[in-house]
């Protein structure tokens, strides 16, 4: 500091000066640290939807081929896979020995080429015209993700493989398309054929069970914790015993909850395992301390004042916390309620102890029958080393953050609403 | 104590515990019907819990407990077959913070009567919120805003609000805990007017922290102090005789 301040004609001492400096530069300080962890949270949150983006946004689309085959009716066998192989042999004008073969059936999707050859069978002879995904190696090979250039130990694809795909493309018989059945496949061996049918319908039965059991029951507890269990005595001190648990029960790992309900749903009720109705149980549990804790912060926030009012002028108990503590509390309580469901929507761990980890390839019908969850598709497809699962996988956290925030969506939707008819 | 009037209230060994601490201990009061009672003493003097006695709102809260006899009309209050909620409906009350529903002014009044199905007709309930609006002194600022959301008006208005919600209901009886407080002068003047007016229909009593609020609007004035009732009298003669060397100092400023 110059002497500047004592110069000039000044409102206040050079020490009060000096200190306003001081708190100035703290106040400075303060919003940059401020600023820079808004940036850093902004920053990672945008590299993590990035790199997901950039690995998971192909697997939308997928590579058909169109082939016409010739499947002639003296070189047929029972074997699906080899006549199959003799035709895209005849196709590119090779010999067939069984290790050109083996490299044909490797470009398409030979398990759902064998499925339409089958189809077919009666028409053997003709020439046969069929669009197949191509197998996930390829449909990689012409996403750009297979190098040429290095040497062929160290790609899945051979030289030759890669001259019949490079074959293909001139010809113009691939085509890249939306890749379908990443929504209506269940999950599957073969990476091109698998989609999140059975996780997604498995999520949304766990997520509607969950919610239908904790709901009612986690607002229901909260109304009575807040307005009517006893707050003296022996009965309050119960009372607060149980919010205590309540909000143990919170902070107890999600694993825990499923090692209840396999030994409880599971062991003692004997139902069957990887169904989503145990799925939704044991979420439901999950789910009830999160809406209690976010019901009674609520409910709490409503002045007294008003059901005080209300009880002066002679309503019940019942009607005074009905009439106008649960209205004025209702938005807070959806927004707490709908972050709930969106964590069981998230919960990987406690799904696995019940079994929901199983390979599923039927879609269920009904949430009696096996499926995944999308979470738990996740972690299966992002424990295979192909490049194809770590897409897909990427692909079914999109849809997951989709999902998710589709439900915050419709929460902050619906709490604007209730929020406007409160202020009338 | 010389009375013309009938009494509406008596309570005898009126005592009020909050958990371990006693807030109102051994009180005797006879509270005349068609008047205006005060209640007045320093902070924590247990007025407001004596005002809180009339109407049960002590049993809303958790710890409290009331011992003691008090009888309105002759009917214990306290007896086991009494209904809180039929004796609010009989006995409203106006609190310190106006505290209007968050909903429109034609509801806030409308709530009560609903309640009780006081108004069979939308036309009578029409009637029932016109009468408690004019008889708060609001009517004429609100009735072409009925619609619009009670917590849009002045605090003043506000108050008289919540009076009009509590008369809505029709009862015999208003209690007022320090109505005046959050109000500026020129509202309080119109509060106290309406008191005047309300006093020829209802019994009242008011707390308040203000000696002179309590001379200019009541009859009866009750002096407590540290939970006893010290000294309960005619309005003009305990302010200007007191028979207890404590309201003497009380009113002459001396504490509180």
């Amino acid at each position: 500091m110059t002497d500047a301040p004592h110069e000039k004609a000044s409102i206040a001492s050079l020490a009060m000066t000096r200190r306003m400096h001081r708190r100035r530069a703290a106040e400075t300080r303060f919003r940059l640290y401020g600023r820079a962890s808004v940036i850093f949270s902004m920053a990672a949150l945008g590299w993590l939807l990035l790199s997901i983006a950039a690995t998971g946004l192909s697997a939308f689309t997928q590579h058909w081929v169109d082939l016409d085959l010739d499947v002639r009716a003296e070189s047929a066998t029972d074997n699906d896979r080899r006549r199959l192989a003799d035709a895209l042999a005849g196709g590119f004008g090779v010999q067939a020995d069984d290790a050109v073969r083996q490299e044909l059936l490797a470009l398409v999707s030979a398990s759902a080429a064998t499925d339409a050859l089958a189809r077919n069978a009666e028409r053997s002879g003709a020439t046969l015209r069929l669009t197949v995904p191509v197998s996930d190696q390829a449909d990689q090979y012409y996403k750009g993700r297979v190098d040429a250039s290095r040497p062929a130990a160290q790609r899945r694809l051979t030289d030759r493989q890669i001259a019949w795909l490079d074959r293909w493309a001139d010809e113009e018989q691939v085509e890249r398309r939306f890749n379908r059945g990443l929504f209506v496949n269940p999950d599957s061996r073969d990476p091109e054929r698998a989609g999140l049918a059975s996780a997604i319908l498995g999520s949304v039965m766990i997520v509607l069970i969950a919610g239908a059991l904790a709901l009612p029951v986690g607002i229901g507890a909260a109304i009575y914790l807040d307005g009517f269990a006893p707050q003296t005595g022996w009965g309050g001190r119960l009372t607060r015993a149980l919010e205590v648990n309540i909000n143990n029960l919170a902070a107890v790992p999600a694993i825990v909850f499923g090692l209840l309900g396999l030994a409880v749903f599971i062991n003692v009720f004997g139902l069957a395992r990887s169904i989503p109705l145990v799925g939704g149980l044991v979420l439901a549990l999950r789910m009830f301390p999160t809406i209690v804790i976010a019901s009674r912060a609520a409910l709490r926030a409503v002045p007294d004042s008003l059901t005080d009012s209300a009880l002066s002028l002679g309503a019940s108990r019942m009607q005074a916390v009905f009439n106008h503590k649960v209205p004025i509390a209702a938005p807070a309580m959806l927004t707490g309620s709908i972050i709930g469901m969106a964590q069981a929507l998230g919960e990987t761990a406690p799904l696995l102890m019940i079994g929901m980890v199983a390979f599923v390839t039927a879609v269920p019908e009904s949430p009696l029958d096996p499926a995944t969850a999308l979470p738990v598709q996740i972690f299966l497809w992002s424990g295979s080393a192909e490049a194809a699962w770590a897409e897909r996988a990427s692909a079914a956290i999109i849809v997951l953050l989709a999902v998710l925030m589709v439900i915050n969506g419709v929460a902050i939707v619906l709490r604007e609403r209730l929020q406007r008819r409160r202020s009338l | 104590m010389v009375e013309d009037k009938p009494i509406k209230f008596s309570g005898r060994c009126v005592s009020v515990h909050y958990g371990a601490s006693r807030a109102l201990h051994n009180v005797d009061i006879d509270i005349p019907d068609r008047n205006v009672t005060a209640l007045i003493g320093p902070s924590g003097c247990g007025k407001s819990s004596l005002l809180r006695v009339f109407n049960r709102m002590n049993d809303v809260i958790s710890n409290a407990r009331v011992t003691g006899e008090v009888r309105m009309d002759g009917i214990d209050i306290y007896a086991p077959d009494v209904d809180p909620v039929l004796l609010r409906a009989r006995v409203g009350m106006v609190f310190q913070k106006p505290a209007p529903f968050p909903r429109s002014v034609y509801e806030n009044v409308a709530y009560g009567p609903r309640l009780h199905g006081l108004a069979r007709t939308k036309a009578r309930l029409d009637m029932l919120v016109e009468r408690s609006l004019r008889r708060a002194g609001l009517w004429d600022e609100v009735k072409d805003r009925l619609s619009m959301p009670a917590p849009g008006l002045s605090v003043g208005q506000q108050q008289r609000l919540v009076l009009a919600r509590s008369l809505a209901i029709d009862p015999d009886v208003i209690l007022m805990d320090e109505p005046a407080s959050s109000l500026d002068p020129i509202a309080t003047a119109r509060l106290e007017a309406l008191i005047e007016e309300l006093k020829t229909r209802y019994c009242i009593i008011i707390v308040t922290h203000s000696m002179a609020q309590a001379a200019r609007i009541s009859d009866h004035t009750a002096f407590l102090h540290k939970g006893e009732l010290i000294e309960f009298d005619q309005t003009e003669r305990l302010f200007t005789n007191p028979a207890d060397i404590r309201t003497q100092d009380y009113i002459t400023g001396r504490f509180g």
